[in-house]
C-alpha cells in the first residue's frame, strides 16, 4: 500500500516538477528571441552614407563568420573531451549563431539592392536591423566563451584548513588505554 | 631520509627487542610526560630530556599483609634518574619518522620503622623501565608504528623471604599499520602485540606467560577533538609451564568496544565506551570459569578554566591548566588466582598546572572486583565465587622553585576488603587477602 501510494505521489511531484520545469524552458527560450525581432522604428538611426552602410555590412558579415569559427572550434574540442555539458552548450549557442548569420546575410542582400536601387529608407532600415544582429552575434559569442564544462569545476585539489580555538583543550580524542593490567596477589600461597 | 633518521630507526628498532609495558611507573612525572619534561636539550635533531628524582617516605605496609598478619612499616628511599628523547621538536614541524623513547630506573632502598621485625633492607632493588615508540609516516595517508617496552618491576609478595618477591620482568613489543585518509579525519588500525611476563623466582616460573595479540581499532573524528570510536582484540594467553601449577588455564580473550571520546563543549568532554567481552578459557584440569559480559568505560571530564590567548591567538605560555574528571570502567583480567577477575570502578580524578609553577593532582577510586570459583591445581574448589572491595586514592603536588627543579610530595593509599582462602588442598590454614597501604613520599628532583 505504503509503495502503491508512493508511486502516485510520485507521478504528481513529476507532473509538477515537469511543468515547474517546461516554464522555466519557455521563460528561458523566449527570452533571447527578443533582440532579434527589433522594432524598425529603432532609435538608432545610421548617419551613414548608403556607400558606407554598404561597405559596413559586408565588414560586420565577417566579423559573424570570424564568431562563428571561433565557436565552431570550441565545440570541436569539446567533442574531443567528451565534455557533454560543454557540448550541449555550445552546439545551442552555435545553432542561433547560425540563425543570426543567416538573418543578417539575408538583411545584407537586401540592403545591396537598396543600394543599387538608390532607395535610401530601404537601405536605412536594412542597415538598422544588421546592427541589432550583429549586437545578437556578439552577444550569443560572449555566452559561448562562457559555457563551462566539467572540467571547469575540477579546480585542483581542494585543501581544507581547520582553526581550532587555541583555547581548547588538548585534543581528549585520543583512543582510550587500556585500563587494567595484570597483577600477581600479595599472597604466596594463592598462586603455589 | 637523513642519516640522523636512519639512527633514530635503528635505535628504535633495537630497543623494540628489549622495551615493555609502561603501565607500571609509580612516578607520576614519568606516566605523564606532558607535565614531566622540562624543556630538553635539542641535540641534532632529536630533544633530549634527561632528569633525576630523590625522594624519602614512609611505607605503612610493604608486605601488603593483613592487619591481623605481622604487618611491616618501613622507611623508604627512592631514587630515579631517567631519559628520554624525541625527534618531535617544539615548533612540531612535521615528521616522516617520528621516534619516542625512554629509559628510567628506581632504585628503591628500605629501612625498618616502627616494629618491624622482618628484614626489609634485603628488598632493596632496581626497577627497569624502557620504551620506544616509532611511527612511520604520522602525517601521511599510510602509515606504522613499532612499539615495545621492557619493565623490571619490584614488587615483594606477603613473604619476608627475597626469594618469594615477585620481582618480574614485562616484555612488549608490537606493530601496527595505519590508514588516515581525509587528512587524519578518519584512521584505522591492525596491529599485533606480543607481550611476554618472566618472574624472577624460580617458585614462580609457573606464572609466566605469553600473550600473543592482534587488535584493530579506529576513530572518525567528525570534529576537531571528537571523535567516534571503535576497538577489537583478541589474545591467546599461554603459561608455557602449566604442568607444575595447572590450576591456570589458557585462554582467548575477546574484546569489541564502540563509543565516543571528546569535546561536547568547549569545557566539559565525554569518553563513554561500550562493548562486549568473553574470556573463553581453554579447557584444563579444572573446570573452565569464563568472564562472558559487557565492558565498557564512561568518563565526563570537566575543564574549568580555559587556556587564555594573548589577543593573536597564540595560547599564553604562563596559565592554568586544570580538569576534573568522573568516571567508571567495567572490564575483566585474567588473574594468577584461577582464570579471571573483573572489576567495576568508579573513580574521581582532578588536575591543575598553575601557572608553570604548581602541580596539583589527585585521584580516588572504588573498585568492586569478582573472582569466579577458584581451584587448586588438583582440581577440587578452594572457593566459591567472591568480591574483593577495594579503596585507592592518591595525591600529588608539586612546586617549581625553578623552571628545572620541583618539589614534591606524593601521598597513595589503597585498600582491599577481602575474603580469606585456603592455602593449600587439605588444609585448613587460610591466608587473609584484605590488606591496606598508606605511602607518603616527599622530594625533590631537576628535569629538562
Amino acid at each position: 500500500m505504503r509503495l502503491q501510494r508512493f508511486f502516485k505521489f510520485s507521478w504528481i511531484l513529476a507532473l509538477a516538477a515537469g511543468g515547474v520545469f517546461g516554464a522555466a524552458q519557455a521563460q528561458e527560450a523566449t527570452a533571447p528571441a527578443q533582440p532579434a525581432s527589433p522594432s524598425v522604428e529603432s532609435p538608432r538611426e545610421p548617419q551613414l552614407s548608403m556607400d558606407e552602410m554598404a561597405k559596413e555590412a559586408k565588414s560586420i558579415l565577417r566579423a559573424m563568420d570570424a564568431d562563428l569559427v571561433v565557436v565552431s572550434k570550441m565545440l570541436g574540442k569539446a567533442r574531443e573531451e567528451r565534455d557533454i555539458v560543454k557540448v550541449l552548450c555550445l552546439e545551442d549557442k552555435l545553432s542561433q549563431m547560425e540563425v543570426t548569420r543567416k538573418n543578417a546575410g539575408e538583411r545584407s542582400e537586401s540592403l545591396q539592392g537598396a543600394v543599387r536601387a538608390q532607395d535610401k529608407e530601404l537601405a536605412k532600415h536594412a542597415f538598422t536591423l544588421l546592427t541589432v544582429l550583429k549586437e545578437r552575434m556578439a552577444q550569443l559569442s560572449a555566452e559561448a566563451n562562457q559555457c563551462i564544462g566539467v572540467e571547469a569545476g575540477f579546480v585542483g585539489d581542494s585543501q581544507v584548513t581547520v582553526d581550532v580555538d587555541p583555547t581548547l583543550p588538548e585534543d581528549p580524542s585520543e583512543y582510550p588505554s587500556s585500563p587494567i593490567i595484570m597483577i600477581p596477589p600479595s599472597c604466596v600461597s594463592c598462586v603455589l | 631520509m637523513r642519516p640522523i633518521h636512519c639512527a633514530a630507526v635503528l635505535i628504535g628498532c633495537l630497543c623494540l627487542t628489549v622495551t615493555g609495558v609502561a603501565s607500571a611507573q609509580n612516578q607520576p612525572w614519568l606516566a605523564d610526560k606532558g607535565y614531566g619534561q622540562g624543556i630538553g636539550y635539542e641535540v641534532g635533531n632529536f630533544v633530549l630530556h634527561p632528569g633525576i628524582a630523590g625522594e624519602f617516605g614512609y611505607d605503612s605496609n610493604m608486605f601488603n599483609r593483613a592487619p591481623n598478619e605481622n604487618v611491616a612499616e618501613v622507611w623508604r628511599l627512592r631514587f630515579t634518574p631517567s631519559l628520554s628523547l624525541t625527534n618531535e621538536t617544539r615548533e612540531k614541524t612535521p615528521q616522516k619518522v617520528r621516534v619516542q623513547a625512554g629509559v628510567s630506573a628506581a632504585y628503591n632502598e628500605y629501612i625498618p620503622a616502627g616494629n618491624t621485625s622482618d628484614d626489609v633492607s634485603d628488598f632493596r632493588n632496581v626497577g627497569v623501565n624502557t620504551n620506544a615508540d616509532v611511527t612511520f609516516n604520522p602525517e601521511g595517508r599510510f602509515g606504522g608504528r613499532l612499539f615495545g617496552d621492557i619493565i623490571r618491576t619490584i614488587q615483594p609478595s606477603n613473604l619476608s623471604d627475597t626469594s618469594s618477591a615477585y620481582n618480574r620482568i614485562n616484555l612488549r613489543g608490537g606493530g601496527e599499520f595505519i590508514w588516515k585518509p581525509g587528512g587524519g579525519m578518519f584512521d584505522w588500525r591492525l596491529g599485533y602485540e606480543y607481550g611476554a611476563v618472566l618472574f624472577e623466582e624460580d617458585q614462580f616460573d609457573s606464572l609466566n606467560n605469553a600473550t600473543h595479540k592482534i587488535f584493530t581499532r579506529g576513530r572518525w573524528k567528525f570534529l576537531p577533538r571528537t571523535a567516534l570510536l571503535f576497538d577489537a582484540n583478541t589474545a591467546f594467553v599461554r603459561y608455557p609451564h602449566v604442568d607444575a601449577n595447572s590450576y591456570l588455564l589458557g585462554s582467548n580473550p575477546l574484546r569489541a568496544r564502540v563509543g565516543f571520546n571528546g569535546l561536547m563543549t568547549d569545557r566539559l568532554a565525554l569518553l563513554a565506551m561500550v562493548g562486549w567481552g568473553a574470556s573463553f578459557h581453554r579447557t584444563g584440569s579444572v573446570p573452565v570459569e569464563n568472564f562472558d559480559s559487557v565492558i565498557g568505560q564512561a568518563q565526563l571530564t570537566f575543564y574549568p578554566t580555559l587556556a587564555p590567548t594573548d589577543g593573536s591567538g597564540q595560547a599564553e605560555a604562563a596559565y592554568t591548566l586544570s580538569s576534573v574528571a568522573l568516571g567508571y570502567v567495567r572490564d575483566f583480567e585474567n588473574s594468577y588466582f584461577g582464570s579471571f577477575y573483573g572489576r567495576d570502578r568508579g573513580y574521581l580524578r582532578a588536575s591543575a598546572f598553575i601557572v608553570q609553577r604548581v602541580v596539583i593532582e589527585g585521584e580516588g577510586g572504588l573498585s568492586r572486583v569478582g573472582f569466579p570459583n577458584l581451584y587448586f591445581a588438583d582440581g577440587t574448589q578452594r572457593s566459591g565465587a567472591f568480591h574483593e572491595t577495594r579503596y585507592d586514592a592518591s595525591f600529588h603536588t608539586e612546586y617549581r622553585v625553578l623552571p628545572t627543579v620541583g618539589i614534591n610530595a606524593t601521598v597513595t593509599y589503597d585498600k582491599n576488603d577481602s575474603v580469606s582462602l585456603l592455602t593449600a588442598a587439605g588444609s585448613t590454614i587460610e591466608d587473609d587477602l584484605s590488606n591496606d597501604r598508606l605511602q607518603v613520599f616527599v622530594g625533590a628532583r631537576w628535569f629538562m
